[in-house]
């Protein structure tokens, strides 16, 4: 099992525990919002578990891409490319994901079990560099 | 009536005030471990006279993180009692860069303190959150504004946090003092005939701990989410 999927296995394990899910029915597609009905309580509990479970610093912030509006606004402002904007704010998300969410983002919350993956993956990276 | 406690560690803001002192005496009588903070000098030098047994880390509200604070937070703290307040006479209509500063560090800074201490205590579906509040909050005098505007929404955050985390086991409670005779109080107190014309209004330093401990047993785990005064009467008439 790859480091990744052994992280995307932690945090579908987390999930289902923090909303009382079957781990099983959680896929690295699955929307934690749209699909999950995860509230901001259980977004902070979230946090905290991948915190305390991986071992790793969170930031809320851009763990759930809270501020991604403020982003967008600033970057429309500037007159920046989203994407550029994105890349620079969200390290962890690879071009084709952030294209993804930039045309999913008016269906509704965007964040991904992949995103949250990718996140814990990138600060695994980091603490190993 | 037995008085019983859940938790075991217990983070005292401002633990080398007088109230933080006599708090952790009282704490430690019934078993728990206490961990004093400091700000200034002064405070360091309280504790350690007190209980030189005692590591007292410094936590200033005014700083931008409490990297300080982490490996305690790590361990997992049971109660936070917030004793923390720098004293700020002025006005609000003349309010500068330096009043700023002060309810930046006791509004934004005592949330981001908050937060990093509601972390250590939501795995561990336990925490109780005690906020030492002022009748200034509620009745500032003429030079309080910025002390009673930081107390006010330093509530207002304590009020929230026990809403929103009660599921998670977390809960709060701010404690309205109101003439302590200690510290500020007893300097107030202390001016002119104020001790006598206020006809016995003051709280005495061992009722305010008393009662501060009493807010952290199990029993008192149903006062939460709201604001208690204990101000012997003080607010209560029209006039003084």
């Amino acid at each position: 099992m790859s480091n990744l999927e052994n992280i995307t296995s932690s945090i579908t394990g987390i999930l289902a525990d923090i909303l009382d899910l079957d781990q099983a029915q959680i896929t690295p597609e699955t929307y934690v919002v749209r699909d999950l009905r995860a509230e901001s309580i259980d977004l902070l509990e979230i946090g905290v578990a991948m915190q305390h479970r991986l071992d790793m610093e969170v930031d809320d912030d851009t763990l759930f891409l809270k501020n991604m509006r403020q982003v967008l606004a600033r970057a429309a402002k500037a007159g920046k490319a989203p994407e550029e904007a994105m890349a620079a704010e969200y390290p962890h998300l690879d071009r084709a994901r952030i294209a993804e969410i930039l045309a999913d983002r008016e269906a509704g919350p965007v964040i991904k079990v992949r995103d949250l993956a990718a996140y814990a993956a990138d600060r695994a990276g980091e603490a190993e560099d | 009536m037995k008085l019983s406690f859940r938790g075991r560690t217990a983070l005292i803001l401002g633990g080398g005030s007088d109230m933080g002192l006599a708090l952790t005496a009282l704490l430690r009588e019934e078993g728990v471990t206490v961990i004093p903070t400091h700000v200034s000098e002064a405070g360091r030098e309280a504790v350690d006279r007190r209980f030189p047994e005692l590591a007292s880390p410094r936590l200033d509200l005014g700083e931008r993180d409490f990297a300080g604070l982490a490996p305690i937070l790590d361990a997992g703290v049971d109660y936070l009692v917030d004793l923390a307040q720098g004293d700020l006479e002025g006005l609000a209509a003349t309010a500068g860069e330096e009043a700023e500063g002060y309810l930046e560090a006791h509004i934004s800074g005592r949330l981001r303190l908050l937060r990093a201490v509601t972390r250590s205590m939501i795995p561990r579906r336990f925490g109780r959150l005690v906020f030492v509040s002022s009748t200034a909050a509620a009745l500032p005098a003429p030079g309080q504004a910025f002390y009673g505007a930081a107390k006010r929404a330093a509530e207002g955050l304590y009020q929230s946090l026990g809403l929103e985390l009660g599921a998670r086991g977390v809960t709060s409670v701010s404690l309205r003092l109101g003439l302590v005779d200690a510290g500020r109080g007893k300097r107030f107190l202390d001016e002119g005939a104020r001790r006598q014309n206020l006809g016995g209004k003051v709280v005495t330093l061992e009722q305010a701990a008393s009662t501060l401990l009493f807010l952290l047993t199990d029993q008192a785990l149903a006062l939460t989410c709201t604001t208690i005064t204990m101000d012997a009467g003080l607010t209560a008439q029209k006039y003084l």
